[in-house]
Protein backbone atom coordinates (compact mmCIF):
# COMPACT_ATOMS: atom_id res chain seq x y z
CA UNK A 1 0.00 0.00 0.00
CA UNK A 2 1.46 3.41 -0.91
CA UNK A 3 2.01 6.03 1.80
CA UNK A 4 -0.90 8.27 0.76
CA UNK A 5 -3.34 5.31 0.77
CA UNK A 6 -1.99 4.30 4.17
CA UNK A 7 -2.50 7.82 5.52
CA UNK A 8 -6.03 7.97 4.06
CA UNK A 9 -6.90 4.64 5.70
CA UNK A 10 -5.53 5.96 8.98
CA UNK A 11 -7.79 9.04 8.79
CA UNK A 12 -10.81 6.81 8.21
CA UNK A 13 -10.06 4.66 11.26
CA UNK A 14 -8.81 7.49 13.49
CA UNK A 15 -10.10 8.19 16.96
CA UNK A 16 -10.78 11.80 17.96
CA UNK A 17 -10.83 13.34 21.45
CA UNK A 18 -14.17 14.17 23.07
CA UNK A 19 -14.10 16.53 26.05
CA UNK A 20 -10.69 15.08 26.97
CA UNK A 21 -8.02 13.11 25.14
CA UNK A 22 -8.17 9.38 25.78
CA UNK A 23 -5.11 8.23 27.75
CA UNK A 24 -2.75 5.58 26.33
CA UNK A 25 0.48 6.20 28.25
CA UNK A 26 3.82 5.45 26.63
CA UNK A 27 7.38 6.05 27.81
CA UNK A 28 9.52 8.69 26.13
CA UNK A 29 12.46 8.49 28.54
CA UNK A 30 15.20 9.88 26.30
CA UNK A 31 13.01 12.71 24.97
CA UNK A 32 11.99 13.60 28.54
CA UNK A 33 15.58 13.50 29.78
CA UNK A 34 16.58 15.84 26.97
CA UNK A 35 13.65 18.29 27.11
CA UNK A 36 13.56 18.59 30.89
CA UNK A 37 17.29 18.07 31.45
CA UNK A 38 19.85 20.49 32.88
CA UNK A 39 19.87 23.90 31.22
CA UNK A 40 16.61 23.32 29.33
CA UNK A 41 13.62 25.54 29.95
CA UNK A 42 10.80 23.32 28.76
CA UNK A 43 7.46 24.26 30.38
CA UNK A 44 5.41 21.38 28.99
CA UNK A 45 5.39 18.50 26.52
CA UNK A 46 2.29 16.73 25.21
CA UNK A 47 2.52 13.80 22.79
CA UNK A 48 -0.52 12.50 20.92
CA UNK A 49 0.08 9.20 19.14
CA UNK A 50 -2.60 7.45 17.10
CA UNK A 51 -5.16 9.90 18.46
CA UNK A 52 -4.48 9.25 22.13
CA UNK A 53 -2.61 11.07 24.86
CA UNK A 54 0.63 9.09 25.01
CA UNK A 55 2.73 11.40 27.17
CA UNK A 56 2.59 14.69 29.03
CA UNK A 57 4.74 16.49 31.57
CA UNK A 58 4.86 20.03 32.89
CA UNK A 59 7.35 22.16 34.76
CA UNK A 60 5.98 24.30 37.62
CA UNK A 61 4.19 26.65 37.66
CA UNK A 62 2.62 25.26 34.45
CA UNK A 63 0.00 22.49 34.62
CA UNK A 64 -2.23 20.52 32.25
CA UNK A 65 -5.04 23.02 32.87
CA UNK A 66 -2.96 26.16 32.38
CA UNK A 67 -2.76 28.17 29.21
CA UNK A 68 0.65 29.03 27.77
CA UNK A 69 1.62 31.78 25.35
CA UNK A 70 1.86 30.44 21.80
CA UNK A 71 3.31 33.52 20.06
CA UNK A 72 3.82 32.77 16.35
CA UNK A 73 2.05 29.42 16.54
CA UNK A 74 -0.90 31.80 16.04
CA UNK A 75 0.14 32.19 12.39
CA UNK A 76 -0.78 28.56 11.73
CA UNK A 77 -4.23 29.22 13.22
CA UNK A 78 -4.51 32.06 10.71
CA UNK A 79 -3.66 29.52 7.99
CA UNK A 80 -6.69 27.47 9.07
CA UNK A 81 -9.02 30.49 9.06
CA UNK A 82 -7.88 31.32 5.52
CA UNK A 83 -8.51 27.67 4.64
CA UNK A 84 -12.08 27.90 5.90
CA UNK A 85 -12.66 31.13 3.93
CA UNK A 86 -11.14 29.64 0.76
CA UNK A 87 -13.25 26.50 1.24
CA UNK A 88 -16.38 28.65 1.36
CA UNK A 89 -15.32 30.59 -1.74
CA UNK A 90 -15.03 33.84 0.24
CA UNK A 91 -11.45 34.37 -0.90
CA UNK A 92 -8.92 32.73 -3.23
CA UNK A 93 -5.17 32.36 -2.96
CA UNK A 94 -4.77 34.14 -6.28
CA UNK A 95 -6.91 37.11 -5.23
CA UNK A 96 -5.16 40.47 -5.00
CA UNK A 97 -5.11 41.54 -1.36
CA UNK A 98 -6.34 44.94 -2.59
CA UNK A 99 -9.71 43.30 -3.36
CA UNK A 100 -10.26 42.96 0.40
CA UNK A 101 -7.91 45.64 1.80
CA UNK A 102 -8.47 48.75 -0.33
CA UNK A 103 -5.31 50.52 0.94
CA UNK A 104 -3.27 48.07 -1.14
CA UNK A 105 -4.87 49.47 -4.31
CA UNK A 106 -2.84 52.67 -4.08
CA UNK A 107 -0.39 51.73 -6.84
CA UNK A 108 0.21 49.00 -9.43
CA UNK A 109 3.10 47.44 -7.47
CA UNK A 110 0.99 46.92 -4.33
CA UNK A 111 -1.95 45.70 -6.42
CA UNK A 112 0.22 42.75 -7.49
CA UNK A 113 0.30 41.42 -3.91
CA UNK A 114 -1.91 38.32 -3.56
CA UNK A 115 -3.35 36.31 -0.67
CA UNK A 116 -0.96 33.49 -1.66
CA UNK A 117 2.07 35.79 -1.34
CA UNK A 118 1.05 36.60 2.24
CA UNK A 119 0.50 32.92 3.04
CA UNK A 120 4.05 32.26 1.82
CA UNK A 121 5.70 35.21 3.64
CA UNK A 122 6.66 36.63 0.28
CA UNK A 123 4.89 40.00 0.24
CA UNK A 124 7.99 42.03 -0.56
CA UNK A 125 6.95 44.66 2.00
CA UNK A 126 9.99 46.42 3.53
CA UNK A 127 9.52 44.85 6.97
CA UNK A 128 12.06 44.40 9.79
CA UNK A 129 11.32 41.20 11.70
CA UNK A 130 13.41 41.53 14.84
CA UNK A 131 12.53 41.32 18.51
CA UNK A 132 14.24 42.24 21.76
CA UNK A 133 17.72 42.14 20.24
CA UNK A 134 17.01 45.23 18.13
CA UNK A 135 13.88 46.91 19.51
CA UNK A 136 14.28 50.32 17.91
CA UNK A 137 14.49 48.90 14.37
CA UNK A 138 11.78 46.33 14.86
CA UNK A 139 8.66 46.61 12.71
CA UNK A 140 7.13 43.88 14.91
CA UNK A 141 7.47 45.82 18.16
CA UNK A 142 6.14 48.98 16.48
CA UNK A 143 3.15 46.93 15.30
CA UNK A 144 2.41 45.11 18.56
CA UNK A 145 3.27 47.85 21.08
CA UNK A 146 3.76 51.08 19.15
CA UNK A 147 1.79 53.06 16.59
CA UNK A 148 0.63 49.86 14.86
CA UNK A 149 -1.26 48.61 17.87
CA UNK A 150 -4.38 50.66 17.04
CA UNK A 151 -4.96 48.78 13.76
CA UNK A 152 -2.29 46.28 12.80
CA UNK A 153 -3.59 45.38 9.33
CA UNK A 154 -3.72 49.08 8.38
CA UNK A 155 -0.23 49.62 9.83
CA UNK A 156 1.23 46.85 7.65
CA UNK A 157 -0.74 47.88 4.56
CA UNK A 158 0.99 51.28 4.69
CA UNK A 159 4.48 49.76 4.24
CA UNK A 160 6.41 50.41 1.04
CA UNK A 161 7.57 47.50 -1.10
CA UNK A 162 11.22 46.51 -0.87
CA UNK A 163 10.92 43.87 -3.60
CA UNK A 164 8.33 42.65 -6.09
CA UNK A 165 5.65 40.53 -4.37
CA UNK A 166 6.33 36.81 -4.66
CA UNK A 167 10.03 37.09 -5.49
CA UNK A 168 11.64 37.05 -2.05
CA UNK A 169 10.86 34.99 1.06
CA UNK A 170 11.13 36.93 4.29
CA UNK A 171 9.42 35.81 7.50
CA UNK A 172 7.11 38.64 8.52
CA UNK A 173 4.60 39.01 11.32
CA UNK A 174 3.31 41.91 9.25
CA UNK A 175 2.32 39.59 6.40
CA UNK A 176 0.25 37.54 8.85
CA UNK A 177 -1.61 40.50 10.33
CA UNK A 178 -2.29 42.00 6.91
CA UNK A 179 -3.68 38.62 5.87
CA UNK A 180 -5.91 38.63 8.95
CA UNK A 181 -7.24 42.00 7.75
CA UNK A 182 -8.24 40.29 4.50
CA UNK A 183 -9.90 37.43 6.41
CA UNK A 184 -11.91 40.02 8.35
CA UNK A 185 -13.28 41.53 5.16
CA UNK A 186 -13.95 38.10 3.63
CA UNK A 187 -15.88 36.90 6.68
CA UNK A 188 -17.85 40.10 7.22
CA UNK A 189 -17.78 42.10 10.41
CA UNK A 190 -20.53 40.30 12.35
CA UNK A 191 -19.16 36.83 11.69
CA UNK A 192 -15.53 37.84 12.15
CA UNK A 193 -16.05 38.74 15.80
CA UNK A 194 -16.41 35.06 16.74
CA UNK A 195 -14.88 33.44 13.65
CA UNK A 196 -11.98 31.66 15.42
CA UNK A 197 -14.49 29.94 17.74
CA UNK A 198 -17.19 29.08 15.21
CA UNK A 199 -14.75 28.01 12.48
CA UNK A 200 -12.15 26.27 14.65
CA UNK A 201 -11.96 26.31 18.44
CA UNK A 202 -15.51 25.13 19.21
CA UNK A 203 -15.42 22.47 16.50
CA UNK A 204 -12.13 21.06 17.81
CA UNK A 205 -13.15 21.32 21.48
CA UNK A 206 -10.41 23.87 22.24
CA UNK A 207 -12.18 25.25 25.32
CA UNK A 208 -9.11 27.02 26.68
CA UNK A 209 -8.42 29.05 23.54
CA UNK A 210 -8.05 32.82 23.78
CA UNK A 211 -7.24 35.08 20.83
CA UNK A 212 -6.35 38.65 21.74
CA UNK A 213 -7.13 41.59 19.47
CA UNK A 214 -5.63 44.92 18.45
CA UNK A 215 -7.19 48.33 19.11
CA UNK A 216 -9.44 47.93 16.06
CA UNK A 217 -10.82 44.51 17.06
CA UNK A 218 -8.57 42.56 14.70
CA UNK A 219 -7.30 39.20 15.97
CA UNK A 220 -3.53 39.43 16.29
CA UNK A 221 -2.63 36.65 13.87
CA UNK A 222 1.10 37.01 14.34
CA UNK A 223 1.21 36.42 18.08
CA UNK A 224 -1.77 36.21 20.40
CA UNK A 225 -3.41 32.79 20.59
CA UNK A 226 -3.15 31.34 24.11
CA UNK A 227 -4.24 27.81 25.02
CA UNK A 228 -3.32 24.73 27.02
CA UNK A 229 -0.79 22.39 25.38
CA UNK A 230 -3.50 19.70 25.16
CA UNK A 231 -5.68 22.10 23.17
CA UNK A 232 -2.77 23.13 20.94
CA UNK A 233 -2.38 19.40 20.24
CA UNK A 234 -5.99 19.31 19.01
CA UNK A 235 -5.08 21.87 16.37
CA UNK A 236 -2.02 19.84 15.31
CA UNK A 237 -4.23 16.77 15.19
CA UNK A 238 -6.62 18.50 12.75
CA UNK A 239 -3.68 18.88 10.36
CA UNK A 240 -2.43 15.32 11.01
CA UNK A 241 -5.90 14.14 9.97
CA UNK A 242 -5.76 16.18 6.76
CA UNK A 243 -8.28 18.81 7.87
CA UNK A 244 -10.95 16.32 8.95
CA UNK A 245 -12.37 16.19 12.48
CA UNK A 246 -14.49 13.24 13.47
CA UNK A 247 -15.92 12.85 9.97
CA UNK A 248 -16.42 16.56 9.42
CA UNK A 249 -14.28 18.35 6.84
CA UNK A 250 -13.06 21.58 8.45
CA UNK A 251 -10.29 22.48 6.01
CA UNK A 252 -10.81 22.09 2.26
CA UNK A 253 -9.46 18.99 0.56
CA UNK A 254 -5.82 19.55 -0.38
CA UNK A 255 -5.40 22.41 2.09
CA UNK A 256 -2.98 20.58 4.39
CA UNK A 257 -0.89 19.45 1.40
CA UNK A 258 -0.79 23.06 0.18
CA UNK A 259 0.20 24.28 3.65
CA UNK A 260 3.13 21.81 3.68
CA UNK A 261 4.39 22.75 0.22
CA UNK A 262 7.50 24.90 0.12
CA UNK A 263 6.94 28.61 -0.47
CA UNK A 264 8.23 29.08 -4.05
CA UNK A 265 10.26 32.20 -3.22
CA UNK A 266 12.48 30.28 -0.75
CA UNK A 267 14.13 28.47 -3.65
CA UNK A 268 14.94 31.87 -5.13
CA UNK A 269 16.99 32.61 -2.00
CA UNK A 270 19.69 29.89 -2.12
CA UNK A 271 21.30 31.03 1.13
CA UNK A 272 18.03 30.45 2.98
CA UNK A 273 18.35 27.25 5.00
CA UNK A 274 14.96 27.46 6.71
CA UNK A 275 12.01 25.71 5.15
CA UNK A 276 8.56 27.27 5.13
CA UNK A 277 5.21 26.41 3.60
CA UNK A 278 2.07 28.50 4.13
CA UNK A 279 2.20 29.84 7.71
CA UNK A 280 3.76 26.50 8.74
CA UNK A 281 7.47 25.56 9.07
CA UNK A 282 8.73 22.47 7.21
CA UNK A 283 11.63 20.10 7.69
CA UNK A 284 12.08 19.74 3.95
CA UNK A 285 10.70 20.85 0.62
CA UNK A 286 10.42 19.07 -2.70
CA UNK A 287 13.86 18.23 -4.07
CA UNK A 288 15.67 18.94 -0.79
CA UNK A 289 18.53 16.60 0.02
CA UNK A 290 19.33 18.26 3.34
CA UNK A 291 16.81 18.49 6.17
CA UNK A 292 16.47 21.61 8.29
CA UNK A 293 16.11 19.41 11.41
CA UNK A 294 18.45 16.65 10.21
CA UNK A 295 17.68 14.08 12.91
CA UNK A 296 13.88 14.47 12.69
CA UNK A 297 11.69 12.59 10.19
CA UNK A 298 11.73 14.34 6.80
CA UNK A 299 7.95 14.84 6.78
CA UNK A 300 7.92 16.82 10.06
CA UNK A 301 6.17 20.17 9.84
CA UNK A 302 5.54 22.62 12.63
CA UNK A 303 3.74 25.65 14.00
CA UNK A 304 6.42 27.54 15.92
CA UNK A 305 6.52 30.54 18.24
CA UNK A 306 9.01 32.76 20.03
CA UNK A 307 11.04 31.24 22.90
CA UNK A 308 10.50 27.63 21.81
CA UNK A 309 6.73 27.16 21.51
CA UNK A 310 5.93 24.46 18.95
CA UNK A 311 3.36 22.05 17.56
CA UNK A 312 5.22 19.37 15.58
CA UNK A 313 3.17 17.19 13.23
CA UNK A 314 4.83 13.99 11.94
CA UNK A 315 2.47 11.99 9.67
CA UNK A 316 4.90 9.07 9.16
CA UNK A 317 4.80 8.43 12.94
CA UNK A 318 1.08 9.29 13.34
CA UNK A 319 2.12 11.76 16.01
CA UNK A 320 1.62 15.32 17.25
CA UNK A 321 4.10 16.78 19.73
CA UNK A 322 3.48 20.04 21.56
CA UNK A 323 6.28 21.75 23.44
CA UNK A 324 5.88 24.94 25.45
CA UNK A 325 8.99 26.61 26.74
CA UNK A 326 10.86 29.66 27.89
CA UNK A 327 13.94 29.26 25.68
CA UNK A 328 15.94 32.45 26.02
CA UNK A 329 19.05 31.00 24.41
CA UNK A 330 19.98 28.40 21.79
CA UNK A 331 20.39 25.42 24.17
CA UNK A 332 17.38 23.49 22.90
CA UNK A 333 17.60 21.64 19.58
CA UNK A 334 14.38 20.69 17.80
CA UNK A 335 16.33 18.14 15.77
CA UNK A 336 17.72 16.33 18.83
CA UNK A 337 14.41 16.40 20.67
CA UNK A 338 12.47 14.94 17.75
CA UNK A 339 15.20 12.34 17.19
CA UNK A 340 14.49 11.02 20.71
CA UNK A 341 10.71 11.14 20.18
CA UNK A 342 10.98 9.29 16.85
CA UNK A 343 13.34 6.66 18.28
CA UNK A 344 10.84 5.87 21.03
CA UNK A 345 8.01 5.39 18.52
CA UNK A 346 10.01 3.37 16.00
CA UNK A 347 11.57 1.22 18.75
CA UNK A 348 8.17 0.17 20.08
CA UNK B 1 30.85 72.08 37.59
CA UNK B 2 27.49 73.66 38.44
CA UNK B 3 27.27 75.06 34.91
CA UNK B 4 28.08 71.64 33.47
CA UNK B 5 25.34 69.95 35.52
CA UNK B 6 22.88 72.67 34.55
CA UNK B 7 23.82 72.18 30.89
CA UNK B 8 23.20 68.45 31.11
CA UNK B 9 19.84 69.07 32.78
CA UNK B 10 18.79 71.54 30.08
CA UNK B 11 19.82 69.11 27.30
CA UNK B 12 17.92 66.26 28.96
CA UNK B 13 14.89 68.49 29.36
CA UNK B 14 14.98 69.53 25.71
CA UNK B 15 15.33 65.92 24.56
CA UNK B 16 12.36 64.94 26.75
CA UNK B 17 10.27 67.82 25.40
CA UNK B 18 11.29 66.91 21.84
CA UNK B 19 10.20 63.31 22.31
CA UNK B 20 6.95 64.36 23.97
CA UNK B 21 6.15 66.73 21.09
CA UNK B 22 6.77 64.17 18.37
CA UNK B 23 3.99 61.60 17.99
CA UNK B 24 6.22 59.00 16.32
CA UNK B 25 8.92 59.35 18.97
CA UNK B 26 6.28 59.20 21.70
CA UNK B 27 4.91 55.98 20.23
CA UNK B 28 8.42 54.55 20.11
CA UNK B 29 9.12 55.41 23.75
CA UNK B 30 5.75 53.95 24.71
CA UNK B 31 6.68 50.55 23.21
CA UNK B 32 8.33 49.43 26.42
CA UNK B 33 5.61 50.24 28.95
CA UNK B 34 2.99 49.02 26.45
CA UNK B 35 4.77 45.68 26.16
CA UNK B 36 5.02 45.44 29.92
CA UNK B 37 1.38 46.37 30.67
CA UNK B 38 -0.05 44.11 27.94
CA UNK B 39 2.08 41.05 28.59
CA UNK B 40 1.81 41.19 32.38
CA UNK B 41 -1.99 41.56 32.00
CA UNK B 42 -2.01 38.43 29.82
CA UNK B 43 0.27 36.56 32.21
CA UNK B 44 -1.95 37.39 35.21
CA UNK B 45 -5.46 37.18 33.82
CA UNK B 46 -5.21 34.87 30.78
CA UNK B 47 -2.43 32.48 31.80
CA UNK B 48 -3.51 32.94 35.44
CA UNK B 49 0.01 32.92 36.84
CA UNK B 50 0.84 34.72 40.07
CA UNK B 51 2.07 38.29 40.20
CA UNK B 52 5.64 37.57 41.30
CA UNK B 53 6.08 35.12 38.43
CA UNK B 54 4.63 37.52 35.85
CA UNK B 55 6.71 40.49 36.99
CA UNK B 56 9.90 38.44 36.98
CA UNK B 57 9.12 36.81 33.62
CA UNK B 58 8.88 40.15 31.79
CA UNK B 59 10.97 42.46 33.98
CA UNK B 60 14.14 40.77 32.82
CA UNK B 61 14.06 43.14 29.88
CA UNK B 62 12.45 46.15 31.45
CA UNK B 63 13.85 46.89 34.88
CA UNK B 64 13.15 50.64 34.83
CA UNK B 65 9.38 50.60 34.41
CA UNK B 66 7.06 50.76 37.42
CA UNK B 67 4.02 48.53 37.40
CA UNK B 68 0.67 48.66 39.19
CA UNK B 69 -1.82 45.79 39.28
CA UNK B 70 -5.51 46.33 39.98
CA UNK B 71 -6.93 42.82 40.43
CA UNK B 72 -10.50 44.02 40.86
CA UNK B 73 -10.51 45.92 37.57
CA UNK B 74 -8.28 43.22 36.02
CA UNK B 75 -6.01 45.99 34.87
CA UNK B 76 -2.25 46.52 34.72
CA UNK B 77 -0.69 49.97 34.49
CA UNK B 78 2.94 50.62 33.51
CA UNK B 79 4.71 53.90 34.17
CA UNK B 80 7.78 54.99 32.26
CA UNK B 81 9.27 58.42 31.51
CA UNK B 82 6.82 60.28 29.17
CA UNK B 83 4.41 57.38 28.76
CA UNK B 84 1.90 55.69 31.05
CA UNK B 85 0.05 52.73 29.57
CA UNK B 86 -2.64 50.43 30.87
CA UNK B 87 -4.02 47.10 29.67
CA UNK B 88 -7.02 45.20 30.99
CA UNK B 89 -8.81 41.91 30.59
CA UNK B 90 -11.65 42.27 28.07
CA UNK B 91 -13.19 38.84 28.62
CA UNK B 92 -12.39 35.12 28.61
CA UNK B 93 -12.28 34.90 24.81
CA UNK B 94 -10.50 38.07 23.87
CA UNK B 95 -8.00 38.20 26.73
CA UNK B 96 -6.16 41.46 27.42
CA UNK B 97 -5.95 44.62 25.33
CA UNK B 98 -4.12 47.91 25.66
CA UNK B 99 -6.44 50.74 26.67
Amino acid sequence: MCLSALLAARVEAASFPAAEWEDAPEAYAAAEAYAFGPGMKTDGVVIIRAGKLAYEKYRAPYTADGRHVAWSISKSFLNALVGVMVGEGKMALTDPVAKLVPALGRDEAHKALTIGHLMHMSSGLAWQESYEESPLNSSVLRMLYGEGQADMAAFVAAFALGSTPGTKWSYSSGDSNLLMGAVRQAAGEARYRTLPWTALFDRLGMRSAVWERDGHGGFVASSYVHATPRDLARFGYLFLRDGLWNGERILPEGWVAYSRTLAPAIKATPAEKQRYGAQWWLNSGEGDTVLYWPEAPADTYAAMGHWGQAIYVIPSLDIVVVRTADDRDESFSTSTFLKHVAAAVVGR
Amino acid sequence: MKRFALGILIILGLVTLGIAANARMRAMVAIFPTYYAKEVCTCLFVLKQDEAFCRAYHAQFLPLIALGVDREAMQVRAWAPIATVSARLIDERFGCAVQ
